[in-house]
């Protein structure tokens, strides 16, 4: 067996591809804090609103500058390698310093430096994460439905949907749990997710610096309509959240018009009831929203449709159309009745 | 006594580990090199399958509110693209490689149970094709890959959905399993004499840790599927939270399994650089010791890690803390063989061909996809992108990077030794960057749609959220992967055509798969070679003439006088000769036993118990004349 | 080139006079064992998961499995294992009419402890869809049943193999396996007695 000369088959390309990646990667880095900055209106962890999420952001930027040093510096040790082994000199070269102590060095040692300086930065945003700022004074209930969001003030009667207002500048004590299967509590903007699980009850803190709006996604997959399972975190200023829960805890006015009279009736002679509550009338179903204030909330299935009163109805008639597969079944109203009920609903604030 | 010449040894040889004619020899094939091609072309076809299931997700994707799948489609799509490529592409690719390359990189043979390797085949393609048959019915598995309960369970999953899921995959575990005991016992015992372990080949090395960990971890998840199966079929609790169950505990043995999966899967790759880029340096690895260690470490720690994936399950601080550091910590064994393989490259000199080139992408991708990997050990981080487009771009630079590249390196690598034509150079350079830029436009941008938070596994997305235009980036991205792959597909059937003849060794390389001929004969090795060295053919010595072969043993396999397979074997840790391994002839028992399991387990899925106990018996039936021996494999 | 002229018939394959953890049979048996044992972890993992995940247990409505039965059939399957340490000693001497006979008694012990088990078995309070401690219960015992069947069944090969007068012969892995795989078993069964039936005593 003899060593076959390789120097004659050579077949070289531009080992400056593999150099200037790693000015590529720089660059392609640029671009992308242009565009995080971009998106505004995106639900962005990389622009916190809250003391929760604001935590990671540092670690975060951390961890992206010395992971592109990394980079740069592998792939100029590899660029250098490559540029030196193309060279036409004898093989098998020593390297100036050993090589087994080259590779421990390099593969082992600052690693470790690197990982356990990362370890103890990450311990300390884990104790900022596990405790509030201070003792939260309000406590909210959220249970995860396939595919929406029941939220509970404990103390109060209100029951609300697919939003969360909290007063904003305090923390607030959130308990999540799922009804059915598990779901993803999550609000990139104020905090690092929580899974919520059937049967177990997990306690986590939000706080929302300023008041605003701030939406919020199911993470973790939970079937048909995962996709449309979104929801928005309202803060208040506290005396506005104390007066909006106050409104929220009231039943449902009795409506005095004949023709709401008549949609609050389509509403209990039909299905309606077996799956919505009305408090204040004789509708108590669970398991879907409860809609004694629905025209107070900001969306319609989830965050799936703008609130309104024409989208009200048109989802009223058919909700598969905006939400394919949701629990919701169209019901066939005679248009009079339909008309009744949603002008009844539409009184519901 | 007559002196035989080497012509017609070899064509004795030759047919006595041949396969016997027509289609029914065809089925009963067993010899290693066939066993392994055909999981390799079925592995790749159902990469093609799970890669075509992709693109109509990214074309689903490719703006808001788009209506091309529906959602059941999407999550049946997603689902089985995920199912796919773990299940039935990476792990039988890293196996078929394995089948067809170990034993030729150990100077043997066969494997030491040829019978059982075709068997493992066999429920391979039938598990694979009872999984996809799903589709015929409209019912293909809609529960994610990782299949959480209470989601996949008997309330929420009615259909028989997730039972094609768990039936199907249980078929390929077994597989698995299968081929994992015959490449962990090939390395064991069939090694060419004095091979001892600080001479196997790395690929070696990351094909045996890799056997290890499918025997302990697959288990796991069979416990797992089992359980839930039970509790859909016959309502037993083991999930249900309401009777004392708890849907936690699919999670953890999920990810018992899980989480090795991943390296199971990037061993093998690891091993396959290992082999070429010293190769394509022209010189030995550096660091050998070093990198077979952290092949082993990586193992080990890999076991210690699977809680990163239930980060947000609300899982105690100090146990997060501890597998967090763990996660982390696991970085370091990959940064080993990184810096070793650096240090090759340094001192050789290098050849830029095709494979060579792959292997440079692997390194671009894969180095990536490692820092975001230690970004999402971090559980504060995590829990900023847990199940976001992040993560799914971080796994993809893992695996795509840590198997698909080196993979590709492979095929252009070896596919002169299974067919003895090279792959075309330019096509080959056309596809490694078609498929690089391709690569990184469909995934890079997701990190950046995941920090914006996008969700996974969403099958569309509203508008003004400001995820729009990294969307189509991704989908454009990934049409251009798709042509690459078609490039691929077109300069293997280009080269089978009309390739340039290889040789046994076209690329002056130093193990022992390239001293046969390219395709290798029946036999692989007409004597048992030799060895003193990791690179034994760029020794001086020759490995026909080497000492350590015991001389009884080397006659009895050169001359096929009992008409009986056989191969050399050797001690576990020195490699030398202490006895001859007797091996099967072909046979249909594999097919059979295969086709037995695969009437119970499609009786199962439909409640039929006459047809479960009529298979049943059919496999017990089958296993009785298996395990029976045959006239003359005892010599009184 | 031609070969070395060779008597071909002289060659005898040296695997005949292997000992036992020389043949690749011998190393495939401790990988099924490794995969049975990871499994059979999984099993307990799980089991010892619901326990802790579970305020009491048994749950209040379900009695302690009694431990007669139990501890009989636990006996009877220790008991079970002397044969085949007798019998291998036998069959080293070449006593092959005593090999038989011990073969033959270790069936009938394994046959009596998978009657007593199942008994005992069918004698419980709750099933296997009662609650998750049932399902539980009767999963990993159910197991180690059908682990005990396979063992029985390869036995019953061995058996009908030793009869045709196979293992007069140095060789004998199949009688190694078998006995390896009823020891690893017993093991098994040990953990199980001691972690369902005993515990819920002890505590």
């Amino acid at each position: 067996m003899s060593r076959r000369d390789t120097r004659g088959n050579r077949n070289v390309p531009s080992p400056r591809h593999s150099t200037s990646r790693p000015f590529l990667r720089a660059a392609g880095l640029i671009a992308v804090l242009a565009l995080l900055a971009g998106c505004e209106n995106s639900p962005s962890s990389l622009t916190p609103k809250g003391p929760g999420a604001a935590s990671v952001t540092p670690l975060w930027w951390f961890m992206l500058i010395t992971a592109t040093l990394v980079a740069v510096i592998v792939f100029s040790l590899l660029g250098m390698a490559l540029l030196r082994s193309r060279q036409e000199q004898p093989a098998e070269r020593p390297m100036k310093m050993d090589s087994q102590r080259f590779i421990l060095l390099c593969g082992a040692v600052v690693p470790a430096v690197i990982l356990v300086t990362l370890i103890f930065l990450m311990l300390g945003v884990m104790a900022d994460l596990d405790n509030p700022p201070e003792e939260p004074n309000t406590v909210i209930e959220v249970t995860g439905w396939m595919w929406w969001w029941e939220v509970r003030y404990p103390g109060t009667d209100a029951v609300t949907a697919n939003e969360i207002h909290i007063p904003a500048g305090e923390p607030v004590e959130l308990r999540v749990t799922a009804a059915d299967v598990i779901h993803g509590f999550w609000v990139p903007e104020l905090h690092p997710q929580i899974n919520m699980t059937p049967g177990i009850i997990d306690t986590i803190w939000i706080q929302a610096d300023e008041p605003g709006i701030y939406r919020g996604q199911c993470t973790e997959f939970c079937g048909l309509q995962h996709t449309f399972m979104a929801l928005l975190v309202i803060a208040q200023e506290p005396d506005e959240f104390d007066a909006w829960l106050a409104a929220q805890a009231e039943p449902a006015p009795e409506p005095s018009d004949p023709v709401l009279q008549r949609g609050q009736q389509a509403f209990l002679d039909n299905q309606c009831l077996f799956c919505h509550a009305i408090r204040g009338t004789s509708a108590v179903g669970e398991v879907g929203p409860d809609l004694t204030h629905v025209m107070s909330r900001e969306t319609l299935g989830a965050a799936t449709l703008d609130n309104s009163v024409g989208n009200l109805a048109a989802w009223t008639a058919n909700p598969h159309e905006f939400k394919p597969g949701v629990k919701m079944p169209a019901v066939n109203f005679e248009s009079e009745e339909f008309a009744a009920l949603i002008a009844y609903l539409a009184t519901l604030e | 006594m007559a002196t035989v010449s080497e012509q017609t040894v070899s064509e004795r040889l030759d047919r006595l580990y041949g396969n016997p004619p027509g289609f029914a020899g065809w089925l009963s094939a067993v010899n290693h090199r066939q066993v392994g091609a055909r999981l390799i072309v079925t592995a790749f076809i159902f990469f093609l399958l799970g890669g075509i299931e992709s693109v109509l997700m990214r074309t689903q994707l490719a703006q808001a509110n788009l209506d091309v799948l529906s959602p059941e489609a999407y999550n049946q799509f997603f689902t089985m693209h995920g199912t796919t490529m773990m299940f039935l592409f990476a792990v039988p690719m890293v196996e078929g490689l394995g089948a067809y390359l170990v034993p030729l990189m150990l100077g043997a043979r066969d494997m030491p149970y040829p019978r059982l390797n075709a068997f493992g085949y066999w429920c391979f393609l039938f598990g694979g094709i009872f999984l996809y048959s799903s589709f015929l019915f409209g019912m293909a598995p809609d529960g994610g890959w990782f299949a959480y309960v209470p989601l996949t369970g008997p309330v929420h999953s009615p259909g028989l959905n997730m039972d094609f899921w768990l039936l199907g995959i249980s078929f390929v575990e077994i597989s698995a399993i299968i081929a994992a005991i015959e490449i962990i016992v090939a390395v064991i015992k069939t090694r060419a004499p004095g091979m001892s372990a600080n001479r196997i080949p790395l690929f070696v090395w990351g094909e045996l840790v890799t056997a290890l960990m499918i025997v302990v971890a697959f288990p796991a998840l069979l416990a797992g599927s089992v359980f839930l199966e039970l509790d859909r079929k016959i309502g037993t609790h083991f999930y249900n939270a309401l009777e004392g169950g708890s849907s936690l505990l699919w999670q953890h043995l999920f990810w018992i399994f899980g989480h090795p999966e991943v390296y199971i899967i990037f061993l093998p790759a690891a091993g396959i650089v290992s082999m070429i880029i010293p190769t394509f340096a022209q010189r030995p690895v550096v660091g050998y010791t070093l990198v077979a260690l952290s092949t082993v470490a990586i193992g080990f720690m890999s076991f210690g890690v699977w809680v990163h994936h239930m980060y947000a399950m609300g899982i105690p601080f100090l146990s997060l803390a501890f597998f967090a550091s763990a996660s982390i910590m696991i970085a370091i064994p990959s940064g080993v063989q990184i810096f070793a393989w650096i240090a090759t490259i340094w001192t050789g000199r290098s050849v830029f061909k095709t494979p060579f080139l792959w292997i440079l992408g692997f390194f671009v991708i894969f180095v990536l996809g490692g820092l975001t990997g230690v970004m999402v050990a971090v559980v504060p981080f995590d829990l900023q992108v847990h199940d976001t487009y992040f993560i799914v771009a971080h796994f993809h630079y893992v695996l795509i990077g840590g198997m698909v590249f080196p993979m590709f390196g492979g095929f252009y690598y070896w596919f002169p030794k299974l067919t003895g034509k090279l792959l075309g150079e330019g096509l080959g350079k056309l596809n490694f960057w078609t498929f690089f830029v391709g690569f990184n436009l469909t995934f890079f941008p997701m990190h950046i749609t995941g920090l914006l938070g996008m969700p996974r596994r969403v099958y569309t997305y509203q508008r003004g959220l400001g995820w729009e235009v990294l969307n189509l980036l991704s989908t454009v991205g990934s049409y251009i992967l798709a042509l690459s792959v078609a490039i691929f597909l077109w300069n293997v059937f280009a080269s089978l055509r009309s390739g340039t003849p290889a040789g046994p060794n076209p690329w002056n390389a130093g193990t022992l798969e390239w001293a046969t001929d390219s395709p290798p004969k029946n036999y692989n090795f007409l004597e048992i070679p030799t060895v003193s060295g990791r690179y034994p053919l760029w020794e001086e010595q020759d490995i026909y003439s080497g000492e350590d072969i015991d001389a009884r043993a080397n006659a009895y396999l050169v001359q096929p006088h009992h008409l009986h397979r056989a191969t050399q074997g050797t001690t576990p840790l020195y490699a030398e000769t202490d006895g001859i391994i007797r091996l099967p002839q072909p046979s249909m028992l594999p097919l059979l036993l295969g086709f037995g399991i695969a009437v119970v387990f499609g009786s199962i899925l439909v409640n039929l118990i006459v047809p479960a106990v009529l298979g049943a018996i059919w496999s017990l039936v089958i296993i009785t004349i298996w395990l029976w021996p045959h006239e003359g494999d005892f010599v009184e | 080139m031609s070969y070395r002229p060779l008597d071909t018939r002289s060659v005898r394959p040296p695997a005949e006079d292997a000992e036992d953890h020389r043949t690749v049979d011998w190393w495939g048996l401790i990988f099924l064992i490794v995969v049975i044992l990871a499994f059979f972890s999984s099993v307990m993992f799980s089991f010892f998961f619901l326990r802790f995940n579970a305020e009491q247990w048994p749950p209040a409505s379900i009695e302690r499995p009694t431990l007669l039965l139990p501890t009989i059939a636990t006996l009877t399957l220790l008991a079970s294992c002397l044969p085949l340490i007798w019998m291998q000693r036998v069959l080293g001497k070449g006593e092959r009419p005593r090999f038989n006979v011990g073969l033959g008694l270790n069936t009938g012990l394994s046959v009596a402890f998978l009657a007593i088990l199942i008994v005992s078995l069918s004698m419980l309070d709750f099933g296997a869809t009662t609650n998750a401690y049932g399902s539980a219960f009767i999963v990993t015992v159910g197991f180690l049943v059908v682990l005990a069947i396979a063992g029985l069944y390869v036995g019953a090969i061995v058996q009908a193999r030793a009869w045709k007068g196979h293992f007069n012969g140095p060789r004998h892995v199949a009688v190694t396996s078998l006995s390896t795989y009823w020891y690893v078993l017993t093991a098994m069964w040990m953990v199980v007695y001691v972690s369902l039936y005993l515990l819920p005593y002890i505590e």
